[in-house]
């Protein structure tokens, strides 16, 4: 099959040259004013340009670290404190529907309140990536552990294992699916809470540059933007899938469903 | 005490509920048998009638309501008492075959390597030679019992608990590993404790199959089977095999 | 097994949040916070009564509302029309494959200030931004769903001489509900976000264009208002949609129990 999955390769290829031609022809044959929508050349340009001043490069470092560390700061919390959740079954109980309710709450409108209690500078910003990535990682957390088949705790009662080795051996383990599809999850409203947070709050920054290009109806600037924003988002979502494959080498593999916003 | 495994009046009531609503139900009422050194017993049931909560009980999972389970102790340091193969493999799926059969080491923290050619011996015996370093992903649903097994073997336990092990498994390959089975038990001459709701299984393996019934589960019987041993093909159609088998249908009902 | 019963449920289910509220309230008399810091609970819920009094509330949650239905709707047809059409051609979906994974996984909110140069303050914008968001999940959902139908089915319409219409929606669409229906689920709730994103960016109204009116004048018994009514409302969707999903899938031994 080494021939077919070459020739889609091709197609591929074909399909994404195609339309940037295509775009270019919509553009040019079609007399679109540059600032409605630019072609690709002069996106390119402006892209090439950014580089060489280092301004793209600075605006992608200020939202990558952005990301980095508040996905950092608020997966950890999340799993720790999911952690100790897991352990006891009452207030797992308890709290579990109401996270799976804040689940399906937009965190990014937090912002605006974060800005008014906490100015314009990075704490806001960091708040809202840290929650962002939190209840994600926490609810898997919950699950992943949860999921664990009764017989794993009883092979481990049999063996005469401790509590240490129940959770380091099997449970750590069992769960790493649940847990890494919630850091799946947690990474992309990392990316999105860190652009919001840019928009509303930042003077730098990647959502800084959309909001500026936006106002400036700079479309060269905003697509520019655009590209290195998809660019980031889809490098740090493909960093976690690495890590993922390789720490799930063992599994099954399932169809997995994923989100993006 | 000649014996391996004494239990001695076990009765297990489980309640659920609370308040005017509470539910007793006595899953097994006055259980009392010995298991002698080397014996196959096996216990037969309806369904729900307690046999893995029995098994369960005399692993010391569960503490009886009622009664006392007497197991021998560990036969050396470096081993446990008792071995327990589940209806699942439960194995860990980021282990090789070896890696999994060793486990209780690990656990125990024991040096695994010195213990390693003792277990693949057992992976000669149960017919997995060449598959130790299989993933549980890579291996079907029968081979993976036989690691269970292996697994639960490695650490040279007294008695082995087996709890419907073959259960899920599809009715052809459950005879070849009733086989295998026969054959470990054979070269190991470890004691078994078996559980099953296939009363041809029982009859096949066992040395003697204890019945029980159902609301309240008890004893109702406990028969000898005068087969002769090594049990084979030949062995099912030999008519005391199915006269038991229909006996003890009968028994049951 | 006696359950509690319908009161005791819904009492034990507000426990949580009521038990919130106290803390808030006592957190402000405590603390003596000052009110621009962090207004007693009575401030937010009388600022936002008089909101809906004043058919603000109502104004901007319909237009969020309106975006939403629209987004969402041409999100769903284009999603099963798409997911049934690489379904059913696999080369397709494997050349198309690499671009739909990109566009999948970008952060697609960062279109949001291009489409509102490109359409306006209005309310398109936004729809445009939401369709987007929740196809993929839709298509992707509603293409598992599709290619996991047992072929016997099929060919079983085929021996019964099914008519070509009959056999896709009885069978294929019906078969496929469950991952349509998980899809929905997970599209809705990427609805709402954009479209308080899409707000947030650039409107004219708007619950996410209220919550920043909001924040410009500095007006936080506002802002918490509208942070609580979008929270509570993305939430009501979501459950609102487990319940028909509940409703509609019955017969399946649901895996989804979020």
């Amino acid at each position: 099959m080494k021939r077919r999955d070459l020739w889609i390769r091709f197609l591929s290829f074909l399909a994404a040259a195609a339309a940037v031609a295509g775009w270019h022809f919509y553009v040019t044959l079609g007399k679109v004013p540059a600032f409605i929508l630019p072609g690709p050349e002069a996106v390119a340009r402006q892209l090439i340009s950014m580089v060489r001043d280092g301004s793209l490069l600075f605006h992608m470092g200020i939202t990558s670290a952005g990301i980095v560390t508040g996905f950092l700061i608020g997966s950890v919390l999340g799993f720790v404190l999911g952690y100790f959740l897991a352990k006891s079954r009452v207030l797992e109980a308890a709290l579990f529907p109401y996270l799976i309710a804040v689940q399906a709450t937009p965190k990014v409108t937090l912002i605006p309140l974060f800005v008014i209690w906490f100015g314009l500078g990075l704490a806001s910003k960091l708040l809202l990536v840290v929650l962002s990535a939190f209840f994600p990682v926490l609810l898997n957390t919950v699950i992943g552990f949860r999921s664990v088949p009764r017989e794993y705790y009883e092979l481990m009662r049999i063996l005469n294992a401790t509590e240490r080795q129940m959770l380091y051996k099997v449970k750590l383990p069992l769960s790493l699916p649940i847990l890494m599809a919630g850091l799946k999850v947690a990474m992309v409203q990392a990316v999105i809470g860190t652009i919001v947070a840019e928009w509303v709050s930042g003077k730098s920054g990647l959502g800084y540059l959309l909001v500026y290009g936006s106002t400036q109806f700079d479309s060269r600037l905003l697509l520019a933007a655009i590209f290195a924003t998809t660019l980031v988002g889809l490098f740090f979502f493909w960093i976690i899938e690495i890590i993922e494959s390789r720490a799930l080498f063992w599994h099954e593999s399932k169809i997995i469903l994923e989100e993006g916003l | 005490m000649n014996g391996i495994l004494r239990v001695k009046n076990v009765t297990q009531v489980f309640e659920s509920g609370s308040g005017p609503r509470r539910d007793r139900v006595t899953v097994l009422k006055d259980i009392d048998f010995e298991v002698r050194e080397g014996e196959f017993v096996s216990i037969i049931g309806p369904s729900g009638c307690g046999k893995s909560t029995l098994l369960k009980i005399i692993a010391g999972l569960i503490t009886p309501t009622e009664g006392s389970v007497e197991v021998p102790s560990a036969a050396a340091p470096g081993s446990l008492p008792i071995g327990f193969v589940f209806q699942e493999s439960v194995l860990l799926p980021w282990k090789t075959a070896l890696g999994n059969a060793l486990f209780p080491f690990e656990v125990m923290g024991k040096d695994t390597k010195a213990r390693e050619p003792g277990v693949r011996d057992l992976f000669r015996l149960a017919g997995l030679s060449g598959f130790e370093n299989y993933y549980p992903k890579q291996l079907s649903g029968g081979m993976r019992q036989r690691v269970s097994i292996v697994r639960s073997l490695s650490y040279d336990p007294a008695l082995l608990l087996m709890d419907e092990p073959f259960g899920a498994i599809d009715a052809i390959t459950r005879d070849s590993l009733n086989d295998i089975l026969l054959d470990m038990w054979r070269e190991t001459k470890k004691t078994i404790l078996f559980v099953t709701h296939d009363i041809a299984e029982a009859v096949y393996l066992s040395d003697r199959v204890i019945v029980l019934g159902t609301k309240p589960g008890r004893i109702i019987e406990i028969a000898m089977v005068d087969l002769d041993r090594p049990r084979n093909e030949d062995t099912k159609l030999d008519p005391r095999f199915y006269g038991l088998v229909k006996k003890l249908r009968e028994r049951l009902k | 097994m006696k359950r509690p019963g319908h009161v005791g449920r819904i009492l034990s289910a507000a426990a949580l949040p009521a038990g919130l509220l106290v803390v808030w309230k006592a957190a402000t008399l405590v603390f003596r916070l000052p009110t621009t810091f962090l207004p007693p609970p009575e401030a937010v819920a009388s600022r936002f009564i008089s909101l809906i009094g004043s058919s603000v509330i109502q104004k901007h949650f319909s237009t969020t509302a309106v975006e939403i239905i629209f987004g969402f709707l041409c999100a769903a047809v284009l999603g099963v029309l798409a997911g049934y059409i690489l379904a059913k051609f696999a080369v397709l979906e494997k050349v198309l494959s690499p671009f739909i994974l990109i566009f999948q996984t970008a952060p697609k909110i960062s279109l949001a200030p291009l489409f509102v140069l490109w359409f306006g303050l209005g309310l398109s914008s936004k729809v445009v931004l939401i369709a987007l968001v929740a196809f993929f999940p839709i298509m992707l959902n509603f293409m598992v769903g599709v290619r996991s139908i047992n072929p016997d089915y099929l060919r079983l319409m085929k021996i019964l001489k099914a008519p070509l219409l009959k056999r896709v929606v009885k069978i294929e669409f019906v078969g496929s509900l469950p991952f349509l229906m998980t899809g929905m689920r997970t599209a809705l709730v990427l609805s709402v976000t954009a479209a308080i994103i899409g707000e947030m960016m650039g409107a004219k109204s708007g619950l996410g264009f209220l919550l920043m009116n909001g924040y410009e004048m500095y007006d936080i018994p506002m802002v918490i208002g509208v942070i609580l009514a979008i929270s509570f409302f993305s939430w009501a969707l979501d459950t609102a949609m487990k319940v028909l999903q509940d409703r509609l899938l019955f017969w399946h031994e649901s895996a989804d129990r979020m």
